[in-house]
């Protein structure tokens, strides 16, 4: 399957993948965010609180950052797979204007389950996620 | 407002939360995913949920004044989601957590979070764990 067409077997090959991801997290992106989830922390959303937190900026939620990169795998499974499992942690903060390049593999792969390694790149250079993880089972097992 | 370590234990109980379509369109935009071919958002559905799975019980344990958790230095460690089944448009999830392990080392605070989400049918949905890493006042 070549890069940017939907999942359309399973189990997918390991290697396979959504296509790779890059955007740039500005702070309507981040506004936008908070206002979806509910989640007005001002770390995210105030500059001067961010500062006096030690901060140079604001930055995005951790959530936005794993669901960017989770959305591209689900929306890349589509009807053929559902998302059983996801985990990371967190290991940078994304700030505000930052471009997230967001890419995810198929690392192991059974009858029930296929598993995919994310990653997510700030514009520094920084891993803002890693043991990032999805596991997929494929629709009709439930 | 002084880290309580005697926390453990302490539940929370969330209100049940409507996984629409108005919100779910909100959220797909914010994180960037792509709509189908009409324009609307089929998915992401995991995160989505997982996000309305904690944030009605998140709040409750960063504002409990018998805890003590300093926001202002509250770093998200960790996060792991996992799910019974594929959630849908317009069901309900009732959402609970508790804390499950504080330890405190190095001048940091780590909590780890647990949550469930049930269904109209009192059946687990949803169950997440979160580490949340705060740094001690020096």
């Amino acid at each position: 399957m070549s890069p940017g067409q939907g999942l359309d077997h399973f189990p997918p090959a390991v290697g396979e993948g959504p296509p790779e991801r890059t955007r740039e997290i500005t702070q309507g992106v981040i506004a936008a965010y908070a206002e979806a989830s509910g989640d007005h922390n001002p770390i995210h959303l105030d500059p001067e609180y961010a500062r006096r937190a030690g901060l140079p900026s604001t930055i995005a939620h951790g959530l936005l950052t794993l669901g960017a990169a989770c959305a591209s795998v689900e929306t890349w499974a589509g009807e053929r797979a559902w998302v059983s499992q996801v985990s990371c942690r967190f290991s940078a903060p994304v700030r505000s204007g930052e471009e997230l390049t967001c890419t995810a593999q198929v690392t192991a792969v059974d009858e029930v389950m296929a598993t995919l390694e994310l990653a997510a790149l700030t514009s520094a250079s920084e891993r803002a996620l890693t043991k990032a993880r999805v596991e997929l089972r494929p629709r009709g097992d439930i | 407002m002084a880290f309580n370590p005697d926390c453990l234990g302490t539940r929370y109980q969330g209100t049940p939360q409507l996984l629409d379509r108005n919100r779910h369109r909100a959220y797909a935009e914010a994180v960037g995913a792509s709509p189908d071919e009409e324009g609307a958002f089929v998915t992401p559905l995991a995160c989505f949920a997982a996000v309305y799975l904690l944030w009605p019980v998140v709040p409750q344990l960063f504002q409990d004044p018998a805890v003590g958790l300093d926001v202002e230095h509250l770093l998200h460690g960790e996060q792991e989601f996992s799910f019974e089944r594929t959630v849908v448009f317009d069901e309900t999830i009732r959402p609970e957590g508790v804390i499950t392990q504080v330890n405190q080392r190095r001048g940091m605070v780590f909590l780890e979070f647990r949550c469930e989400g049930r269904d109209g049918s009192d059946q687990v949905v949803a169950r997440a764990r979160s580490l949340f890493v705060v740094q001690e006042p020096k």
